[in-house]
């Protein structure tokens, strides 16, 4: 009687096994704390060029802050912000349908104005930004807190060897039930190699998918990424896009739209998975025929259509390119056909353009240097900004090219999208535009593969306004020639 | 005598509460991926090696059995740009259908596409669905 182990504690015992056993095939508790970064989408919606950030959740169920940044120009008004979820699971409601409203009233200066959004559930969602009009429908994914489970096990091993540790030592100093210790003595050992196991193997084992990023996020594998573990990962990028943009017959100095239809290069399905990439989910650039330049945030009316709105001030043939990353990674630039608009040129259009040298843009005086003009070696470009400038689009400032010319930009071999980084690490959250600290000099490094005529923008942000700098260089052979 | 006994029991039902608990968490043999519209919520169930036949449940915004003309299953796998054959589903009851011969030849994440057409109009819906063998 006195070495056995009494029932009770016997029972105790296995309810401290039992809870290792579960933690180690639980899948991960998805809620509680904050989780994810700020998700950033830059939108052309309408008149309005606004960037709109969805802020990380603290806690999901739980508020999420939606805040929307407007720029110089952009009309007063109300927006409205409908929150519909993509995927349910047991009670919560079905998706597709909306699960709460807020109004957004934006003042006319600009700045960032919010409002806070209540989710109900993390994966994936919807975030449909009205203003009255047109409507864009912005998907992001509400990642949950997910603890690995190697992690997972190593904590609840210490837990576990921790309270068999207890148990052994009121049995051994109570000094009646030696068994009673030996067995609780056991269970630590085997806690703290579960512990230990654990501890040692988290760091080597490869981290899951990230849902929404490298697979299609539902609810489930948002919980648990852990789960779709047995699915072979290879190669992950996605085949290419086709867009093909439609424009209303239109004549010079009409505001018009843009309908971008995106499909997938080898299923001809609708293309419904692009990324925030560089702030936007599509970057298009469109060059009329004299130079002038776009760079716009068409707005995802419908899986796989985009739209925007611009006003051609000039007839002619207008060319388009379009950067987007899809999920699985890879950025593409396409260059979809363009599109004419009819009519007599009108002026107003392309700004006077120069080469390299000072000049003054809206108030603001602008200096262009650079080191060397040749074709194949690095090229880099310094810009200085007589203003304090913000980040626009994650970056301090945006290089535009194409070239050489010789007869259209459509027909141009080379369009480049660079960037001049902002200063400092990059973190998970950099600045918003809020934040007026960079510049007064930004610094591109670019390569022009081809001498020839090229012609660039500068494209930088001050007083919450953007500022395109249109640039013509003339990029020398490296055995001296022109061409 | 007594309280061994009583131990026992307790114990035998801890250990059957843990496999319990164990073996419900691996899933039911059947899986449920959801999808929906404005106007309708689709509910694929299908068996857990993803093998025919799926059962499609169409559902309106209140919920109730959804009556549409059509109901069409086209799969793709969006990571590697293949697209399996699409399936047209026979009705089974009100807003339930039968979906036979569809194939899945790889495993990885599927994108499903249900078409539903009702007279002229027409919508698709999406759902994510992973194949792991």
């Amino acid at each position: 009687m006195r070495n056995r182990p009494c029932p009770r504690s016997l029972t105790a015992l296995a309810l401290i096994a039992a809870v290792l056993l579960l933690q180690a095939t639980s899948p991960a508790v998805a809620d509680g704390g904050p989780a994810g970064t700020d998700q950033s989408f830059a939108q052309s919606l309408g008149d309005r060029e606004l960037t709109v950030i969805v802020r990380r959740a603290e806690a999901i169920p739980g508020p999420v802050r939606v805040d929307v940044v407007t720029h110089r120009g952009t009309p007063a008004g109300s927006l409205t912000l409908t929150l519909v979820p993509q995927d349910a699971a047991g009670n919560l409601s079905a998706p597709g349908q909306a699960t709460d409203h807020a109004e957004v009233r934006l003042g006319p200066r600009p700045d960032l104005y919010g409002a806070t959004v209540r989710v109900d559930r993390p994966g994936p969602w919807e975030l449909e930004l009205g203003d009255g009009v047109r409507i864009a429908r912005i998907p992001f994914v509400l990642p949950a807190k997910v603890i690995p489970p190697a992690e997972r096990a190593a904590y609840g091993g210490f837990v576990a060897a921790g309270a068999c540790l207890l148990c052994a030592l009121l049995a051994a100093a109570r000094g009646r039930r030696a068994g009673l210790a030996l067995v609780a003595a056991g269970g630590m050992v085997a806690a703290t190699a579960v512990a230990t196991t654990g501890a040692l193997l988290s760091p080597t084992i490869r981290p899951p998918a990230v849902t929404g990023t490298e697979t299609d996020a539902t609810l489930a594998n948002t919980r648990d990424p852990y789960a779709d573990a047995a699915v072979p990962r290879g190669d992950v990028a996605r085949p290419p896009v086709n867009i093909r943009v439609q424009v209303p017959a239109v004549a010079a100095g009409r505001r018009t739209h843009l309908r971008l239809l995106l499909t997938d290069g080898s299923t001809g399905r609708p293309v419904d998975d692009l990324l925030p990439h560089h702030g936007a989910l599509m970057h298009l650039v469109v060059i009329s025929p004299t130079g002038r330049l776009w760079h716009l945030h068409p707005i995802r009316v419908a899986a796989g259509e985009y739209r925007v709105e611009l006003t051609p001030y000039e007839s002619g043939r207008f060319a388009v390119s379009v950067e987007l990353a899809r999920r699985g990674g890879g950025v593409q630039l396409i260059r979809p056909a363009g599109f004419s608009v009819a009519g007599p040129v009108r002026a107003g259009g392309a700004s006077k353009t120069l080469g390299l040298g000072t000049r003054s843009i809206e108030g603001t005086r602008i200096t262009v240097t650079a080191d060397r003009l040749v074709a194949t070696g690095s090229t880099t470009l310094a810009v200085t900004v007589d203003a304090a400038l913000q980040l626009w689009l994650g970056m301090q400032g945006h290089l535009i090219v194409a070239g050489p010319v010789s007869t259209s930009f459509e027909q141009a071999p080379v369009w480049l999208h660079g960037h001049a980084m902002a200063p400092g690490r990059p973190t998970a959250n950099p600045p918003d535009e809020t934040v007026t600290a960079f510049g007064p000099q930004v610094r591109f490094t670019t390569t022009f593969p081809y001498p020839g005529r090229y012609h660039l923008w500068i494209q930088v942000e001050r007083d919450y306004a953007v500022l395109t700098v249109p640039l013509v260089l003339d990029v020398r052979s490296a055995n001296g020639g022109q061409r | 005598m007594m309280r061994r006994v009583l131990g026992c029991l307790l114990l035998a039902v801890v250990a059957a509460t843990t496999v319990w608990l164990a073996i419900a968490q691996r899933g039911p043999h059947t899986e449920v991926a959801i999808g929906g519209s404005a106007q309708y919520t689709v509910r694929i169930v299908v068996s857990a090696s993803r093998i025919d036949p799926w059962t499609l449940e169409v559902a309106d915004r209140a919920g109730r059995p959804a009556e549409v003309d059509q109901v069409t299953v086209e799969p793709v796998m969006p990571g590697m740009g293949h697209a399996a054959a699409a399936v047209v589903a026979t009705p089974e009851a009100p807003g339930r259908y039968r979906a036979e011969g569809i194939r899945l030849p790889m495993s990885g994440q599927w994108e499903i596409t249900v078409r539903l057409r009702r007279g002229a109009a027409q919508e698709e819906i999406l759902i994510p669905l992973t194949v792991a063998r």
